[in-house]
């Protein structure tokens, strides 16, 4: 019995991770071509995403003369819609970097173990710490940290890299 | 000596027309020459559905040709299994190892899983017991293994023809409906009437669909399963590549 509720323990478990996974990987700009983007995408867009959620503002906002608890939730809220706003760009251009990617290993003219193996595990990484961001978004917004944005962010730089660096494609 | 139900004599003589007809579709279109594995698979199950309804029904002649058959098929069909994934993945040089990895994972993983289920089922009492497990572990491996081809294909954005997909997808259909009918059986449920008839209308429904989805024209419609973006258009998907790789050598002589 118990045996039997494990299985279906993990199966579930599974099963609501590759949902997610699909989920997330399926936001893709589809209006935009690969070499548009290409040409215009840089990760220090981001920069700004960073701070956003930093106590600071919040806190010496909180000593100024006048200040009451309905301004400091506003501009909580409001910065918690940009933040997400902003996290839902980074998943699109982390989705279309893979794109890219993946259309360049699938008609590389050589084999790139190591590509695939490098791409496949930044996903699983990008794809759990966003979730996990997502979730410290609804309950501790406060309390998320510019160097979790910026391992994001250096996740979506270290993929561009790995692309750089493959050989040219069988087009 | 008994005879085949009616029911099931009936579906079992429409099966062996929509067999021919399909077999006679694959040699007037060449294919073939191209899926050959699964031309012979139609073949045998053609012969085997003319001569099954001439053997009498419930004796030890039937049990036999029954299981001798059933057997020559299982093995067939873990060759056109074969000859699936060789057309999927063969000629992607970029992820053959990665594509390597994934095939051995899948095997494992699907057999793994089948054996598991293994000890749901009872222990049987007779040959065609003991023959209807063993069945239902390679049918069920190859379901498992098939699933796992088309999640690959779903994760890496490859080129196939229309024809691969119907091949594939007519499959699973083909061996969920006749891995749950063995399974079943084998975990004690005698309905063996009913699953029978069951699958006996499953399989017509797989070949009607591989006898109107395959085609010569199948062979050059291109398709990408599971992509937001659908380049149907090889050259476009191409020229695309190209102009990707030009991008990249830009930002690396930056």
């Amino acid at each position: 019995m118990f045996l039997l509720g494990s299985v279906l323990a993990v199966t579930l478990i599974t099963i609501v991770f590759v949902m997610l996974f699909v989920r997330l990987a399926s936001r893709v700009d589809v209006d935009c071509t690969a070499e548009e983007w290409l040409e215009t995408f840089s990760a220090e867009r981001y920069a700004p995403m960073q701070r956003l959620l930093e106590r600071g503002d919040f806190e010496y906002l909180a000593a100024q003369p006048g200040f009451r608890p309905e301004i400091g939730r506003r501009l909580l809220r409001e910065r918690k819609a940009v933040f997400s706003e902003y996290l839902s760009l980074l998943v699109r251009d982390f989705n279309q970097l893979v794109r890219i990617s993946k259309l360049t290993l699938v008609y590389a003219p050589e084999d790139q173990p190591e590509f695939a193996r490098a791409l496949w595990r930044e996903q699983v990484r990008f794809y759990g710490a966003v979730s996990m961001l997502r979730c410290r978004l609804a309950l501790f917004p406060l309390g998320v940290r510019g160097s979790e944005v910026g391992r994001l962010v250096e996740t979506l730089a270290t993929v561009r890299r790995q692309l750089t660096l493959q050989p040219e494609t069988a087009a | 000596m008994g005879r085949l139900p009616f029911a099931e004599a009936l579906l079992t003589i429409f099966q062996a027309l929509i067999c021919l007809s399909l077999a006679l579709r694959m040699l007037r279109s060449g294919l073939y020459r191209k899926y050959r594995y699964f031309f012979l698979y139609i073949v045998v199950s053609f012969a085997q559905m003319t001569v099954v309804l001439t053997v009498p029904f419930m004796t030890n002649l039937y049990r036999n040709f029954f299981i001798a058959t059933e057997l020559g098929e299982l093995f067939l069909v873990v060759l056109v299994v074969q000859e699936v994934y060789t057309w999927m993945l063969g000629s992607l040089t970029g992820i053959v190892s990665a594509s390597r990895r994934f095939i051995r994972a899948a095997v494992t993983f699907a057999i793994v899983v089948s054996l598991m289920l293994l000890t749901l089922e009872k222990t049987p009492l007779n040959l065609t017991g003991r023959f209807f497990l063993f069945e239902r572990a390679i049918i069920f491996s190859l379901l498992i293994f098939v699933v796992c081809m088309l999640l690959f294909l779903l994760y890496y954005p490859v080129s196939l023809s229309r024809n691969i997909f119907v091949y594939s997808i007519g499959f699973a259909f083909y061996f969920l409906a006749k891995a749950a009918t063995l399974f079943i059986r084998n975990t004690g449920h005698q309905w063996d009437r009913a699953m029978s008839a069951f699958l006996l209308v499953v399989s017509i429904g797989c070949l009607g669909f591989w006898l109107v989805g395959l085609s010569r024209a199948g062979e050059k419609i291109q398709r990408v399963i599971g992509h937001r973006w659908d380049p149907s258009d090889q050259e476009r998907l191409l020229r695309q590549l190209q102009s990707i790789n030009t991008s990249l050598l830009r930002t690396v002589n930056k």
